[in-house]
């Protein structure tokens, strides 16, 4: 009878803690967020602008890491394993990714399954090769893949991964859906100031930026007498002086950053994209900017800083060495202080040179 | 637009003006805003006033109706020139943000009606084929041992050892195919060919094939891609100069990492074809590999990886002699039967001798057991320009031999390791050495020793070409001292990449 007593004791203590378990697991299941990696830490922290409280993201390079060149790691392949959704470019800059992916077994992330987010689809691709040539050096087949450069692009990327995630979880999509309008409207502020947007509404603006034409545009035509540039704000303002002006950067990863802000790029470091420069390639180089007064050379953090400087020096130039990607130095937490970052660090660099008062 | 707004507010100014006008005049003489009324002489002081007062009053109150409206007009007017102002600023709005629009289209094609020939791509399909790259692999050496410029098996001269045709392509949703073939002048040799399914059963990937063995690091990779001129001796000893590459199925599952940041275990069985190693052309049980990585990220920059290899097979010849012909196992017995040419299953004590001898021998076991050590430190915004990795690694091997001619036993214990340390000093040099000691894999080997030492300079034209200089320095207690200086050119065309870390 005690024994009996026993069971019962023990099997509704059992039933209880299996129902406390089953509650707890069904309560971890509704708080579940999804598990995004993305190649770099700018793509994820836009997904993280436009996932908000819904997604746990990770990244696989570094923000102070070329992302031409990234060891696909069993590390990384780790992360993936577990990931609802790898967002990557989707061009030919991550070309170490389909070898991680198939690495991690994960086969909803490889391309054309549910969880492969290319963020480039609908993005106005520069630099198209005409001659598909190593003759040209690392050409990217499909255009230029460094696209987030430029905040327009920006608002593009943060579509596409909300595109991406509604797939991944239908339930939340309105949330995304939200989530990429407001970082949109946000990026549209800091792009071109309140006035200038509620003026001429943002497709126009972003219309005009993508063209190289906003710039041209405002100083030419007039409201209430005055110049439409004087509505212009944010970034839009604060590059004003940097309109027109010619430098050199190290790689051709700024094109989209160049139009948008209607900077000339004059030459790169590398004679062709990852062709090292050679002593007469910089000879050249330094020819070219002592000709032309070319004053500023503009070159992520991974490249050789000192190789930049030694130009710089040769030609009274002033570097403007810069973070490429979100976290790639301290403090550059996020997109919008990533965009703050080269603009600052530009303007410093022409006003050392003496280039802008 | 301008002379519409001046009309406007000229009416306006005019309209404001008669009506201040009208005031003041009323202010300075309110009995003259209206004209007089006629007034009696007979009618008395009292009712004069009383008249004249209210006759006045009429007449403020006259004044005042009339202000009011005025007023009320001028407010009017005031309201229509504001919205006729804004409607002016909307219009102007539109018309610049139209002006935008127009400034932002792209410019139009013009569409044309020209007859053109129609053009069908049902033939032109050349999107669909694989990628395919070209790996070429020359150079030249200069050999020098016991005072001749060439040995029993090598010599001085250039030498092509391999223009490597890649082909890889998605086959499906489900899986993918890789493909290597290397061209020298001493022939053809197929080096690997493999589809590999990923995510099967959500626990690992299957490749099926042929492919270079996961026996610790060094030996997947392709010959020009190694980091010195050629395999280590650890691999060319026991296996020959191609190292391990044969013919069969591997499973790679990556685990749950329970004692580092990634584990990975591989499972390989595959056909023990090697000749050097296993039973060659007379294979007939498998071979059994199974490789275990533990992966740590140390830092930042820094990686290690431990890597534990066993290997199990057999090398007893089976089959007919003097053709490469695996048996089958058609009857559903063990494969331990023999059967002729014509599937008869062959009575072993009436063996036929001579060039189609059928052959049976005792099972014969081989194994190699081995341990892999790298580390590497890498920079990460810096990795293009700075690297440096030490690599190890340390093979044991064990082989049943034939019986002697007296029915004892003959086996080989062997053992081999190498070590190299390369450092990458800019993005288009890396300088290294390596250090191989390895026992001859063959009896009685256990006081001998072979022993190697390679530094090397690698330049990197660019990622796609490199030149390398070596120098090989070859001695052991059995072999005399051999000097190699080698100058090696490795180029790869078209899309061809690794997947090294």
């Amino acid at each position: 009878m005690r024994h009996y007593k026993t069971m019962k004791l023990t099997s509704i203590a059992f039933m209880a803690a299996l129902a406390a378990g089953t509650m707890g697991w069904s309560r971890g299941a509704q708080a579940r967020h999804l598990y995004v990696i993305a190649s770099n830490p700018t793509y994820a922290n836009i997904v993280k602008y436009v996932g908000g409280s819904l997604v746990k993201v990770d990244y696989v390079t570094k923000g102070d890491e070329d992302p031409h060149f990234v060891r696909p790691k069993p590390s990384f392949a780790v992360k993936l394993s577990k990931a609802d959704a790898f967002v990557g470019t989707g061009l030919d800059l991550e070309l170490w990714a389909p070898s991680l992916i198939d690495r991690s077994m994960n086969s909803k992330l490889r391309q054309g399954q549910v969880g492969y987010i290319a963020v480039y689809d609908g993005i106005h691709l520069l630099e198209i090769p005409t001659s598909k040539s190593r003759a040209q050096g690392g050409v990217h087949l499909f255009g230029n893949p460094h696209i987030y450069t430029s905040p327009m692009n920006t608002k593009m990327i943060a579509r596409n991964i909300a595109i991406g995630l509604c797939k991944v979880d239908p339930d939340d999509c309105s949330g995304f859906k939200q989530g990429a309008r407001r970082l949109n409207h946000r990026i549209d502020v800091a792009m071109f100031g309140p006035k200038l947007l509620k003026l001429f509404g943002s497709g126009t603006l972003t219309r005009l930026t993508v063209k190289g034409r906003l710039i041209p545009f405002l100083r030419s035509h007039k409201y209430r007498g005055q110049s439409l540039i004087a509505l212009l704000g944010g970034w839009g303002k604060k590059a004003l002086p940097l309109w027109g002006q010619e430098l050199v950067t190290y790689h051709k990863n700024w094109i989209y950053f160049t139009t948008t802000f209607g900077l000339k790029v004059i030459r790169e470091v590398e004679p062709k994209p990852a062709i090292p420069p050679s002593p007469q390639s910089i000879r050249s180089l330094i020819n070219t900017m002592g000709k032309d007064r070319v004053k500023v050379i503009l070159a992520a953090n991974f490249y050789d800083e000192s190789k930049v400087r030694m130009i710089c020096r040769r030609v009274g130039a002033v570097q403007a060495i810069v973070s490429y990607s979100v976290r790639g130095k301290p403090g550059i937490t996020n997109y919008f202080k990533l965009v703050d970052h080269w603009i600052k660090t530009l303007l410093r660099a022409y006003k050392r040179a003496g280039v802008i008062q | 637009m301008v002379t519409l707004r001046f009309r406007t507010a000229a009416l306006v100014a005019s309209l404001l003006f008669s009506v201040a006008w009208e005031n003041a005049a009323m202010a300075q003489h309110p009995t003259q805003a209206r004209p007089a009324p006629r007034q009696s002489a007979a009618t008395d002081a009292t009712s004069t006033t009383t008249t004249e007062s209210t006759v006045a009053a009429a007449a403020t109150s006259a004044a005042h109706s009339v202000i009011s409206t005025l007023e009320k007009r001028v407010k009017a007017l005031e309201s229509r020139l504001k919205a006729f102002q804004q409607g002016q600023d909307d219009l102007q709005i539109k018309q610049i943000v139209m002006e935008g629009k127009v400034a932002a289209a792209a410019p139009q094609k013009e569409e044309t009606f020209k007859l053109k020939t129609f053009v069908g791509h049902s033939r032109a399909l050349q999107g669909l084929n694989p990628e395919i790259s070209i790996t070429g692999d020359l150079g030249g050496v200069f050999y020098w041992s016991n005072g001749k410029e060439y040995g029993s098996d090598e010599r001085s001269g250039f030498c092509f050892r391999g223009l490597g045709f890649h082909f890889q392509s998605v086959l499906d949703p489900f899986s993918f195919m890789k493909a290597a073939v290397s061209v020298s002048p001493k022939g053809v040799a197929f080096g690997e060919a493999y589809v590999v399914w990923t995510d099967v059963a959500g626990i690992m990937n299957i490749m099926a094939g042929k492919f270079r063995q996961q026996l610790g690091v060094i030996n997947r990779w392709h010959k020009h891609a190694l980091d010195q001129y050629d395999y280590p001796l650890m691999l060319q000893q026991p296996f020959g100069g191609g190292g391990l590459n044969q013919l069969g199925v591997s499973f790679q599952f990556l685990i749950p990492h329970f004692i580092a940041d990634a584990n990975e275990l591989y499972l390989q069985i595959t056909n023990g074809m090697n000749k050097k190693a296993f039973a060659g052309d007379y294979f007939s049980l498998p071979t059994t590999l199974l490789h275990f990585k533990n992966y740590w990220d140390l830092t930042r920059s820094t990686y290690l990886e431990l890597g534990l290899t066993g290997i199990v097979g057999f090398n007893n010849h089976r089959g007919e002699l003097g053709k490469t012909k695996l048996f089958s196992d058609t009857a559903g017995q063990t494969p331990f039967n023999v059967y002729d040419a014509n599937g008869n299953q062959v009575d072993l004590a009436v063996t036929p001798t001579g060039p189609t001898a059928v052959t049976d021998e005792k099972i014969r076991v081989t194994t190699f057991g081995g341990a892999d050590l790298t580390i590497q430190w890498e920079p990460i915004n810096q990795a293009k320009y700075h690297n440096v990795i030490w690599r190890t690694e340390f093979l044991y091997g064990y082989k049943q031999l034939s019986d002697d001619t007296f029915g004892g036993k003959q086996t080989i214990h062997w053992m081999g390791g190498y070590s190299y340390l390369q450092a990458k000093l800019s993005r288009q040099i890396d300088v290294g050495t390596r250090v191989d000691l390895v026992q001859p894999f063959d009896q009685n080997n256990s006081r001998h020793y072979i022993y190697e030492v390679a530094p090397y300079l690698t330049w990197w034209q660019s990622p796609w070409a490199k030149i390398r200089l070596e120098y090989n320095y070859m001695d052991g207690d059995l072999i005399k001292g051999a000097h190699r200086a080698i100058v090696q050119v490795v180029f790869a065309a078209g899309p061809h990449k690794h997947d090294r870390y």
